[in-house]
């Protein structure tokens, strides 16, 4: 067989239950999958039956990485989890997470494209992985630890260059809203699955490289040219105030570096600067999550930016607050992106010196400490949702004794004192009282478990409840039928950006459409923000290409919160980007010569594994009725403005119908059930997964 | 001489657009009819500009701006865009006809509404209350008549201009950007 560069070659297999240790063969077993949730869906698909509950030893979970990942490519750091995911409500389905930082790389450079986990310990263990000594240890004295104090633990012993993935008090207590984080701040969902397997961490340390088919002048060039279409964060392309080199700006943008605007805790104070798009070395200067989401007094605070292997963004900043040192004896360093930004400010409606006071970034430097560290997962915002709504409806005091009421000091609660997360964060991850083990349990099955309609959840807009216990990600708000399509398609939220990066680049619409036509056939693909227009072919069109996207990436190992590069900074292009980036870089990586269609037809390959899995698993073909549902107030406007009218998100039933119609046409998937057609799943090579669904009467 | 002379006119309108700057006519008379004094050249206004008038047609980047009153600002396209150096002009001339354009230009453009913070930060620089001031005068002021403000529900002041937004969509569209965008990140 011919050597393929960008995999490593091998895919790691161990079981826990009888501590073997095996290697399988990447090309010969996954090539087709190429790497990351593909593994990841091959493995659930082929070795863990249906009706598996997630924390059972039979279920698997694999951490996958793809040919880029460890190579130069831009934003390459990113680990694919997949495994049953355990807030799938009513019942647990194949999910993935994406965890970024370095562990991707650290493991490629060890020899590894994947490691399947499977079975279970009898007692605590964590692995280690250093080249080809791949170990199960004793971890019985690090069960009970934070996240940060294993890591310093397994990091004294395999050195400060190993990459520890590890799980926190949440996973090892089996609370289904648990993560796994390495590298400080990458987190992905499935920290109850490792715990319930008995697995703490793996520490990682690989003293490889990864091979490079393609001529090294040519690979250089093709960094350099994906490094020059780079935008900021979530690839928005213009900065978010005018600058001497910029046509365009948006205030919405996260490209917010200026002079005068100071990474004002390094010491010396770093300006971050106009940052010319053409200027390769000041990307890193360009995103500052902190300052987007916690307001402009988070430049005093920020050190600097840090993020994942090969990415010049760095988006997870690194803040120091001094205060909460003092004030709540927790490290004054801090550091993540997004939603763990958020994570601690979101619980609180409001705060004594208003939303983006000092405050609100102390209780976000709380929440940080103790998510990152307890290992907790927030469903991208629905924990704190769910338990304002708990709370402020009066919920709360009937589904908890009087005794556990008590015990928590809502006063500090209304008034959005941070001292309020010290109470409830750690008594999540202990299941400590009724209130925390159902907010623990993830929406779907704490709803169950307190006797609350999941109706009465979809009908509030304000909680953005989509279906099976998880919320929106990006859906009618982002780019109306469009992002509606994308949330049905998952078994948790969506996790896709392939669509928002384009719609929130910060382009006037005009710009926007000349893109879109070139890139799905007609402008008539995007809408202006909250100024929808009727369904077309090349909405469904747009739709499936973000998909596929959104898969491709995760089974290349790159960041989907970066791409596709369906626009640019660059003027003299139009603006365009390139959305055939990934295809050169594999052909290059690999030396396994594919189009960008060729790839997009390894994606949905991928995609379609999730359906099937999703099918097999479910029990049902009925997809368009039992799975691709949409929430009612997807159809509601609190003006009651009517659909495609200016200033509302509302969707029109009939409009969704055809849009669902259009995008299973383009799919090859059967209108009447949404369920892929005995053909489609053959012209992916999915014959004998056909078959095996046929045999249950699960094609339509 | 003259050949220095407009090469060191060139260098200085670059020099300037790479600063971010705008460079006005009269600075590059006053600095050139100087230096070529001190070097006992005889030097007439009308020399200089037809160094300046070669220097544009020369080089396809130098690009010449008028404010109101007719007076000369230069800039090279190479560093500075024309959207940000009619910005820098409007900026040297009247607030006001600056954020009615800047208002206007960005609710037919994106479309969208802009947040006051915009007007406070880099380039404009504003202080809030000047801000305010402006656009109460606008109010009394008929050919401002189509800008209106918005208020989000976290408080911050957008504003935009109801010849391309009506206020429903401009509300929305604030809100959107100001609490929808962050609790959706
Ligand atoms: S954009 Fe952020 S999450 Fe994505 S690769 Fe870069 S640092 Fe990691």
């Amino acid at each position: 067989m011919a050597k393929h560069g960008g995999w490593a070659g091998k895919v790691l297999r161990v079981d826990l239950s009888t501590g073997k240790i095996s290697t399988e063969n990447t090309i010969e077993k996954y090539k087709d999958f190429i790497g990351g949730t593909g593994i990841g869906y091959k493995v659930i698909w082929d070795e863990v039956p249906s009706a598996t509950k997630p924390f059972s030893p039979e279920n698997k979970i694999i951490f996958g990485t793809g040919p880029l990942a460890g190579t130069g490519a831009p934003c390459n750091g990113k680990t694919a989890i997949t495994t049953l995911w355990p807030t799938c409500w009513p019942k647990p389905l194949v999910a993935s997470g994406h965890m970024g930082g370095h562990f991707a790389a650290e493991l490629k450079y060890a020899g590894y494209d994947a490691i399947i986990i499977e079975g279970k310990s009898e007692h605590p263990v964590w692995l280690s992985i250093e080249d080809a000594r791949v170990e199960l240890n004793d971890a019985r004295r690090l069960w009970g630890l934070g996240i940060r104090r294993t890591t310093y633990e397994i990091n004294l012993q395999m050195g400060h260059e190993a990459s520890v993935a590890a799980i926190g008090q949440a996973g090892e207590n089996l609370v289904p809203m648990s993560v796994i984080i390495n590298s400080v701040s990458h987190s992905a969902g499935g920290g109850a699955v490792m715990g319930s397997k008995n697995l703490k961490a793996i520490g990682v340390r690989g003293t490889g490289s990864v091979y490079i088919s393609g001529k090294k002048e040519e690979w250089e060039k093709a960094i350099k040219f994906h490094l020059s279409l780079l935008g900021a964060n979530n690839q928005h392309v213009v900065p978010s105030s005018p600058q001497p080199w910029a046509e365009y700006y948006s205030p919405g943008s996260r490209w917010i570096s200026s002079k005068g605007r100071n990474w004002e805790a390094s010491r010396p104070p770093i300006e971050t600067g106009s940052c010319d798009p053409h200027n390769l070395n000041r990307i890193a200067y360009r995103s500052n999550n902190a300052v987007f989401f916690l307001g402009n007094d988070a430049w005093k605070y920020t050190v600097r930016g840090n993020g994942c292997t090969g990415c010049p963004i760095r988006c997870h900043t690194i803040l120091r607050v001094p205060s909460v040192y003092s004030k709540y004896a927790i490290p004054e360093i801090g550091q993540n992106t997004c939603g763990g930004l958020n994570f601690g400010r979101a619980f609180f409606k409001t705060f004594p010196d208003g939303p983006k006071s000092q405050t609100s970034i102390e209780a976000c430097m709380v929440g940080m400490h103790f998510a990152d560290d307890l290992g907790i997962w927030n469903n991208y915002g629905l924990l704190q949702r769910d338990f304002q709504k708990l709370y402020y409806d009066g919920i709360l005091k009937t589904k908890i004794d009087e005794k556990e009421y008590k015990s928590y000091s809502w006063d500090k609660f209304e008034k959005g004192d941070p001292g309020f997360l010290f109470e409830l964060l750690p008594r999540i991850a202990r299941k400590d009282g009724e209130l925390a083990t159902a907010l623990g349990m993830g929406t779907g099955y704490m709803l169950e478990r307190w006797g609350i309609s999941e109706e009465d959840w979809k009908k509030d807009p304000a909680l953005q409840y989509w279906k099976m216990g998880h919320p929106r990600h990006h859906s009618n708000e982002d780019s109306g039928q469009i992002g509606v399509i994308i949330n049905t398609q998952y078994n948790r939220d969506a996790q896709c950006h392939s669509h928002t990066n384009f719609i929130r680049n910060g382009l006037p619409i005009e710009v926007q459409k000349r893109l879109a036509s070139e890139l799905w056939g007609s402008p008539d693909a995007v809408d202006a923000t909250l100024a929808y227009t009727p369904m077309n072919i090349y909405k469904a069109k747009m739709a499936k290409w973000s998909l596929l996207r959104k898969e491709l990436h995760d089974a290349l190992a790159l960041c989907n919160w970066m791409g596709p590069i369906s626009a640019s900074p660059l003027k003299e292009r139009g603006y365009r980007g390139d959305d055939s980036i990934e295809s050169l870089l594999y052909t290059l990586a690999t030396g396994d010569k594919k189009s960008c269609q060729e790839l997009d037809h390894v994606a949905e390959r991928i995609l379609l594994l999730h359906r099937a899995i999703t099918i097999r698993d479910m029990g049902t073909k009925e997809m368009r009725t039992m799975h691709d549902t949409i929430p009612d107030w997807v159809f509601e406007d609190i003006k009651d403005k009517s659909p495609f009218s200016k200033g509302t998100n509302r969707m029109d039933k009939e409009d969704m119908r055809i849009a669902m119609d259009m995008y299973y046409e383009e799919m090859g998937w059967d209108k009447k059930t949404g369920a892929p057609t005995l053909e489609t799943y053959r012209k992916f090579d999915l014959g004998d997964v056909a078959e095996k669904l046929k045999q249950k009467g699960l094609l339509p | 001489m003259i050949k220095e002379c407009s090469k060191a006119i060139l260098d200085s309108i670059r020099e300037s657009s790479k600063s971010g700057l705008l460079l006005p006519e009269k600075e590059i008379f006053s600095k050139f009819t100087q230096k070529l004094v001190k070097s006992h050249e005889q030097i007439r206004d009308d020399a200089i500009k037809a160094m300046l008038d070669e220097v544009i047609s020369s080089n396809e980047d130098i690009t010449v701006l008028y404010d109101s009153i007719y007076c000369r600002y230069y800039y090279s396209a190479l560093t500075m865009t024309e959207a940000y150096a009619r910005l820098l002009l409007l900026k040297k001339e009247n607030s006001l006809h600056l954020m009615a354009s800047i208002i206007r230009e960005n609710s037919a453009k994106y479309p969208r509404p802009i947040p006051i913070t915009v007007f406070q930060n880099f380039p404009f620089e504003l202080r809030q209350d000047d801000i305010l001031l402006c656009i109460n005068k606008m109010i009394e002021l008929q050919e401002y008549e189509d800008i209106e403000q918005v208020t989000t529900s976290i408080g911050n002041l957008f504003f935009y201009s109801k010849r391309y937004l009506d206020f429903d969509y401009a509300m929305m569209l604030a809100e959107w950007e100001d609490v929808g965008c962050i609790e959706n990140p």
